[in-house]
């Protein structure tokens, strides 16, 4: 029999050890060594980066251990003082092989704790009739309280030419489940984790028309939003609030741009909830931006001119952001936001009430994308190097309304020549989106410059005039970039793509 | 990969005790050892509570590679397997006889194993025969027991005679004294003249003890339940002098 060893048994039913050694053919017997336990947690990024990297992490009391579950030989370990269940950025462990390597896969996302599983364990030897042990292994009573959940396991090693005889017991014990792993077995006791989508692929029904596949759009988002509300207030990373940000801009997208749906006091009222919402959401995510790029601002300048400016300037960063953030806090922790998820939850419950028009999905779908697409080969093609930062503002938004209205839809069309376009379309964002990031950290900058000469702080006029004049000369070589940009992105084979998908002459 | 046989012409001398114990305290400081039973009687196997895989046949070793992997055991030490012995061993002159290059097959089978252990210890059966000359071809360093008496004296001598019979390299004999009672003059006489006359005498003595005969009570070298017993110090002597053989 080819088995993989250890044998990881789960029974199906409770069993004890008394039990367990009765189910032994007489001429064998256990013999019991030290019992221990162990508590243990498994940990993954909200959006389970680890998991879809082939990676585990869990920790057993203090020590940590992550490893490659493909790959054997990737293992590191590593112990930290303080643990319980606050989620823990790469950072928060100890620098060295570990950290390294879970921050490439973490990124900047923190891993959160899985519930906590007890396992109490007694090692235990089997030995045959001439007291030779044929087997190591470990019996295990497991609990996790959270889940209400209580169980026993047997893992067995037989030792190297014993593997039948071992085979052989393990079919004289009670009925149990197979597990590939130690680790396998202990996740199979957890509350299966919801899935998470931070841009949701929608199915529609071509049947039915542009309105309740609207509907079905905020939905998706919506949920997408709620998901991240707990991470985001524990403030457990960045990317909660990015992820909530986007997911209420695409709402707010989808609500302006596909219309007329919705009776327009609805429209507005709904839209105005996002707006308000953009408004505390906003200014934290962009701080988060700046303090994420801490190093990045620190190499972009000559080192005298960084030093102590430097330092005070992220200093005063920091305060704003903790200042910004406890007001979104209160914000989602107030009755107004409250009100606003209700808003929500009412409109998309009686939907049809609010429905004015429904016109064919495919249609609309493909008149809408045509139509922005056009738009911004026209506004695309009128930009120079002299032209005025608003105008390429302007067509970043341009370029994001499509790139919204193309993902909203993707499932509609065939999906290699749709994602040909979005990617297509991504590079042409990437450098309007950092021309963008340029312009509103120029004028952020501007803001603490001004503060700063009140102040007659030198140390920070240096550091930020820098910065100032590094980010404007950035800004202008993507400027001088952006033609041949635009040249490839309205070419005419990007053209064909879109006649091709939604028909018509582009 | 070294391989190390314990051999003599003469039963009785101490031979499986010692093959048992020095394998023991090479896989206790992490070597990862093998112990092959090549005599019939199989007592170093006793030893270490395996029996003999049913069916495995005569020709297990000389088959070499898988077949040879699938029969070994893992013994209840870390780092330490046995091949357990094939009653059927008895028979294995008669195979080699018609093998081609006979004298070698042990030595190319054994050299499968280079990468999965750093020592294989051979307690071998006590004659001189074909198997005999295929362990002294395996051998990076053959370990003769030896009781101060004029017998094992003789017996020697005919081995060292043998040796240059067959052409083989006398620098792999490594004697030394086992069951020793100091008590008896003769002993006493032996351990005093023969160092001098032969060449690679080990310094290492084994006392006479019978911690070691109750070896075979307990079923486990000595050293793991007898660690302080003066016996098991010489065992452990008598490793460290082996290893820095080199």
């Amino acid at each position: 029999m080819n088995t993989e060893w250890p044998a990881v048994l789960l029974f199906k039913t409770a069993a004890d050890k008394a039990k367990l050694e009765k189910k032994i053919p007489s001429a064998y017997r256990f013999r019991w060594f030290h019992a221990e336990t162990a508590h243990i947690r498994f940990w993954d990024t909200f959006d389970r980066r680890l998991e879809k990297k082939k990676y585990t992490l869990y920790s057993s009391d203090h020590i940590f251990t992550l490893y490659h579950t493909e790959d054997s030989g990737r293992e590191w370990g590593v112990s930290l003082k303080k643990t319980g269940d606050t989620p823990l950025l790469a950072g928060a462990f100890p620098d060295g092989n570990f950290r390294r390597e879970l921050a490439a896969v973490a990124g900047i996302r923190a891993v959160l704790p899985s519930p906590e599983i007890v396992k109490h364990s007694s090692a235990f030897s089997i030995l045959n009739e001439d007291q030779k042990t044929i087997a190591r292994a470990s019996w295990m009573v497991l609990s996790v309280k959270e889940a209400d959940i209580s169980a026993t396991a047997v893992v067995i090693q037989p030792l190297r030419g014993y593997e039948s005889e071992t085979e052989y017991l393990i079919r004289r014990l009670p009925p149990s489940a197979r597990h590939q792993s130690v680790e396998g077995m202990l996740t199979s006791l957890l509350p299966a984790h919801e899935p998470y989508i931070s841009r949701p692929r929608l199915e529609f029904d071509v049947n039915e028309g542009m309105a309740p596949a609207l509907r079905k759009i905020l939905i998706a988002h919506f949920k997408v939003m709620r998901q991240n509300e707990r991470g985001l207030l524990g403030n457990w990373d960045t990317e909660f609030l990015h992820d909530f940000r986007v997911a209420g801009r695409r709402m707010r997208s989808a609500l302006s741009l596909i219309k007329p749906i919705l009776h327009p006091g609805a429209k507005q009222e709904l839209v105005l909830t996002l707006k308000r919402l953009g408004r505390f959401t906003g200014p934290v995510r962009d701080l988060d931006v700046y303090l994420l790029a801490r190093a990045d601002f620190e190499k972009m300048i000559p080192a005298e001119m960084a030093g102590q400016g430097f330092r005070k300037f992220f200093g005063r960063l920091t305060a704003d952001h903790r200042r910004k953030f406890l007001a979104l806090k209160a914000f989602l922790e107030s009755r107004e936001y409250q009100d606003i998820l209700n808003t929500w939850d009412g409109y998309l419950k009686s939907w049809e009430k609010h429905v004015i028009n429904d016109p064919d999905l495919r249609e609309m779908a493909a008149s809408l994308l045509k139509k922005h697409f056009k738009k911004i080969l026209k506004d695309g093609g009128r930009l120079k190097p002299s032209s005025p930062d608003e105008q390429f503002h302007d067509l970043r938004i341009e370029a994001k309304k499509l790139r919204y209205l193309l993902e909203f839809f993707s499932t509609l069309y065939p999906q290699d020549t749709i994602q040909n376009t979005v990617r297509q379309l991504k590079t042409f964002q990437d450098n309007l989106g950092a021309f963008n990031d340029y312009s509103v950290q120029i004028e952020m900058l501007r803001g603490f410059l001004q503060s700063a000469e009140k102040k007659n702080d030198q140390d920070q006029v240096k550091t930020l005039s820098a910065l100032i004049a590094v980010s404007y000369q950035g800004k202008e070589v993507l400027k001088k970039e952006y033609h041949a940009i635009y040249k490839a992105f309205s070419g005419e084979r990007n053209r064909l793509l879109y006649q091709q998908l939604f028909g018509g002459g582009v | 990969m070294k391989v190390i046989a314990l051999y003599s012409m003469k039963g009785g001398v101490g031979k499986t005790a010692s093959a048992v114990n020095v394998a023991y305290l090479a896989a206790r400081e992490g070597s990862r050892s093998l112990l092959v039973d090549l005599d019939p009687q199989g007592s170093s196997s006793f030893y270490f509570r395996v029996r003999p895989p049913g069916g495995h046949g005569t020709k297990t070793l000389l088959k070499g590679g898988k077949k040879i992997s699938k029969n070994i055991r893992e013994t209840d030490f870390e780092n330490l397997d046995i091949l357990p012995a094939d009653m059927s061993y008895r028979n294995l002159d008669l195979i080699l006889d018609s093998a081609q290059k006979r004298e070698r097959v042990l030595q190319k089978n054994l050299s499968a194993f280079k990468d999965a252990y750093d020592y294989i210890f051979l307690d071998c059966p006590p004659n001189i025969t074909l198997v005999s000359e295929n362990i002294f071809h395996a051998a990076d360093i053959i370990l003769v027991p030896f009781i101060p008496t004029t017998l094992s004296w003789l017996t020697y001598d005919k081995l060292l005679a043998f040796f240059r019979e067959i052409e083989m390299k006398r620098r792999k004999l490594f004697p030394f004294f086992s069951m020793v009672e100091k008590r008896k003059k003769l002993h006493r006489e032996m351990i005093e003249i023969l160092p001098a006359e032969k060449k690679r005498f080990l310094k290492a003595m084994i006392p006479y003890s019978s911690d070691v005969e109750r070896m075979g009570l307990e079923r486990a070298p000595l050293p793991a339940t007898h660690p302080a017993s003066p016996a098991s110090r010489a065992f452990e002597e008598l490793w460290q002098e082996v290893k820095a053989l080199g």
